[in-house]
């Protein structure tokens, strides 16, 4: 990124701003079931229209009609779907969409792959805690945390006026996207079409699908341009 | 080397110990003069061999007198040319089983070895007609798995000559295993490729006069590590003056004969313990190059402008090899090649034919060929036997046992004795109707016959047979099938090798180019998993892996030079058993991508 002006500075911070949101709001989603509160929160949300992604756009809107549609006993019909679609009934390897790296990218859909090491050593050098994390560490909902956790690092560099530690994180952004999960994430949210039932999953896998496809496009017109 | 060097121990009774193979009389293997030719390059040896022959027929040796052994057909033909190149087109050359076949040919051979042949010509068993006697060895009552573990281990045992031990085998069920395999092969007048040099050894050991008949002043073997112990030691017997080696050092591969034997050179120093020993060099050294394409298609047309390129440079295209690990990788290179007016010879891998002999849907290329071979010799006892089993399960091996025990005591053979057989009459009745028929409209005709249905195409694995052309007989296309099964076809033609690690045998190139040379390919994808294989496999499939790329850096006399790809669809990577070693998502095609490495051995091939 040649030198900035104000304006774009400004602009960019924003966008990270917003993109850190929205990898915040995929990490709690994959993270745990939804509870009361968060599905409150939700409901007094609006979700953008007309975003430039056609997935991206399917995606809220099915979580829209879900929200709006759905009233007593949504937690607990959210909460069976969540079981069905992301922990499976048998331990087939095949019977849910594993939100883990490693299945995806290792031939026998085994956890605790060479992915999960080179993540946890990413997580590190980002100076990203996951000390109360109990479960394998390339799970999705921490990948988008360190996503989430790196988009609001840019906007600090941009705010001090760092361009260069900007750039540099954008960068490792990037890389991370495309080494790590929008290399698995695809095939994860095919998977969880297959296994959701509710509006609520299948929306979110068609967000997640646009978002990372969207994120990736911006993130290399920004450190091209 | 020295004895000490060796590690071989001389016990009493002056019988050499090599520990774990069985112990070997010195005095009857003793050769006159020996000489051993080790190195690193096929090159030097071969180069050393041809300059032996050539220096024995100046110096006055008929060419009667001197006899060349090579580890495959392929090998022979290649060094056959050499020689003739050099003056010596009369010296015999041929393979050790060609050698040890047509000393099993001679009457006193046979009887030596208990074994009568038809026409006094050996027939060898195809591997699908060894499955027809494999449910004949069922009978006795040992399990498929149990069984095939103690035919593995007889079989390993016979090119050992193991079988000189009387207690050899002990328990009950191994020796009469053993038995019924003798009976089977004795009624059938066949033999199974493992026991092939043994029991030639045997008749050499046991008649001298057959010795005389059929040694030779001087034998001279290249690809000595190649051959099996019982070959290995076939040719000290053969040698009436003087035997001359050639090994590549840290290379014992299979390229034709089952179980290589890879104590033969100690073993050959050991009986020979003053042998000349010469080392046969690279005039130059060896030049490494390795490439990384990103995919398989990029490598193929990769490798191919590369090649084209050395031949538009002038090189000779005889002297460049490009090895293919996976078989479905030879036709395509092949292509490639071609469409950029590269000249190509293709040495393809032998035919398979196999096939579940009680289903006519699973076995009609096994049937048709087993009906070309009555067609041809209509007192084949091996391939009635299989005629006569098809359509069973147990390849009514029952009946077969009570005509095997009747004829053995009659001392016939399995074709003398069918006229008591259900559906013979019928069978050569319908065998006659063949006669006169030839190529194609012989081989529909079979087919026809086999399914009733006058459309149905010739079984592909025999399409190939339509090449002899339409006069070719049934006695033209059971000699091809019988080349074809056993050994790799080498096409006469003067361009670029494409060809296999085996089939590399006995040849050398100024270039060779390994293609698709990723883990997986080799070391196989199961070296990797250890839920599969133990360590101490691993270890034994490290070492056999070793010396296939020693083998394979031998045929380089100048310039190797190592092909690899990073990454496939994971269709392609499973489908060809690679290595997976990461599996990504690609966004512009939606396909699941597998990224693979290049072959951990690549640093045995750097040297």
């Amino acid at each position: 990124m040649p030198g900035l002006t104000n304006e774009e500075r400004n602009d960019l911070s924003v966008l990270c701003e917003q993109r850190a949101a929205t990898y915040g709001l995929l990490g709690r989603l994959y993270h745990s079931e939804v509870d009361e509160e968060l599905l409150a929160g939700l409901r007094k949300a609006s979700f953008p229209q007309g975003s430039g992604s056609d997935a991206v756009d399917e995606g809220y809107r099915r979580i829209a009609t879900y929200l709006s549609r759905n009233r007593d006993g949504a937690t607990l019909d959210l909460a069976v779907d969540y079981v069905r679609t992301f922990l499976g009934h048998s331990n087939s390897g095949v019977s849910a969409a594993y939100p883990y790296e490693s299945v995806y990218t290792s031939e026998k859909r085994l956890l605790m792959q060479e992915a999960r090491d080179e993540v946890m050593a990413l997580y590190g050098l980002a100076g990203m805690s996951v000390e109360n994390w109990v479960d394998p560490e390339d799970h999705i909902a921490l990948e988008m945390e360190y996503m989430q956790h790196m988009a609001r690092l840019t906007r600090e560099a941009l705010a001090a006026g760092d361009d260069d530690a900007a750039l540099e994180r954008m960068g490792a952004q990037k890389t991370f996207l495309c080494e790590h999960l929008a290399a698995w994430a695809p095939m994860f949210t095919k998977d969880m079409k297959a296994f959701a039932k509710t509006d609520f999953y299948q929306g979110l896998a068609y967000l997640t699908e646009g978002f990372l496809r969207m994120d990736r496009e911006f993130l290399k017109t920004v450190i091209e341009g | 080397m020295t004895m000490a060097e060796t590690g071989a121990t001389v016990g009493e009774g002056a019988a050499i110990d090599m520990g774990g193979a069985a112990a070997v009389d010195i005095e009857a293997f003793k050769v006159p003069r020996a000489c051993l030719i080790a190195g690193e390059s096929v090159a030097g040896a071969l180069d050393e061999l041809v300059a032996r022959v050539a220096n024995e027929l100046r110096g006055g040796t008929a060419p009667g007198d001197v006899r060349v052994v090579c580890a495959n057909p392929e090998a022979a033909l290649v060094l056959a040319r050499r020689l003739a190149a050099s003056g010596c087109a009369q010296v015999a050359v041929s393979s050790a089983r060609e050698v040890a076949l047509n000393v099993l040919a001679d009457p006193a051979a046979q009887a030596a070895a208990g074994r009568r042949f038809k026409d006094g010509a050996p027939r060898v068993l195809l591997p699908y007609e060894c499955d027809i006697v494999f449910e004949d060895l069922k009978s006795w009552g040992s399990r498929p798995r149990r069984l095939r573990k103690m035919l593995d281990f007889m079989y390993r045992g016979f090119t050992e000559l193991a079988d000189d031990d009387p207690a050899w085998l002990f328990t009950v069920e191994e020796i009469a295993v053993r038995k019924l395999l003798t009976d089977d092969l004795r009624y059938l007048g066949a033999v199974i490729e493992p026991e092939i040099a043994n029991l030639a050894c045997k008749a050499l050991r046991t008649d001298d006069a057959l010795r005389r008949r059929v040694s030779a002043k001087h034998v001279l073997v290249a690809g000595y590590g190649n051959l099996s112990r019982a070959s290995q030691l076939m040719c000290h017997l053969l040698a009436a003056e003087r035997l001359t080696v050639a090994a590549v050092e840290g290379g014992c591969v299979e390229v034709y004969e089952s179980y290589p034997y890879e104590g033969g050179v100690r073993e050959f120093l050991a009986i020979n313990p003053e042998a000349e020993q010469v080392e046969a060099t690279r005039t130059n050294g060896l030049s490494v190059d390795e490439f990384v394409w990103d995919d398989p298609a990029a490598e193929l047309a990769g490798v191919a402008d590369l090649v084209a390129d050395m031949v538009a440079d002038g090189r000779d295209p005889a002297q460049i090899a490009v090895v293919c690990f996976d078989q479905t990788w030879y036709a395509r290179m092949a292509r490639e090649l071609a469409a950029r007016g590269v000249p190509v010879c293709g040495l393809y891998q032998p035919l398979k034919l196999r096939g579940d002999f009680s289903d006519v849907r699973r076995s009609l290329a096994i049937r048709v060929a087993t009906a070309l071979r009555i067609v041809a010799d209509g007192r084949d006892s091996a391939a009635w036997r299989c005629w006569m089993g098809f359509d069973d399960e147990l390849a009514y091996s029952g009946e077969f046992a009570k005509a095997r025990e009747a004829g053995l005591a009659a001392d016939k053979l399995f074709a003398d004795d069918l006229a008591g057989w259900d559906g013979y009459e019928a069978s050569r009745r319908f065998f006659d109707t063949c006669d006169g028929k030839t190529g194609f409209a012989l081989l529909a005709y079979l087919t026809w016959a086999m399914t009733g249905d006058e459309s149905a195409p010739v079984p592909t694995q025999l399409r190939a047979l339509t090449r002899l052309g339409a006069d070719a007989t049934a006695a033209d296309m059971v000699r091809w099938l019988d080349r074809n099964q056993l050994a790799a076809c080498y096409e006469p033609a003067s361009g670029v090798t494409v060809c296999s690690l085996e089939t590399l045998e006995g040849q050398s190139f100024e270039c060779v180019v390994a293609t698709g040379f990723v883990n997986g390919a080799v070391p196989s994808r199961e070296y990797f998993d250890l839920s599969v294989v133990t360590v101490e496999r691993q270890a034994r499939m490290r070492e056999i892996d070793k010396r296939k790329m020693v083998h394979l850096r031998a045929a380089a006399s100048r310039e190797l030079v190592v092909s690899a790809f990073a990454r496939t669809t994971l269709e392609n990577a499973q489908k060809h058993g690679l290595k997976v070693d990461r599996v990504k998502y690609d966004d512009e095609t939606g396909e699941q991508m597998a990224l693979v490495s290049p072959s951990e051995l690549v640093e045995v091939l750097r040297g």
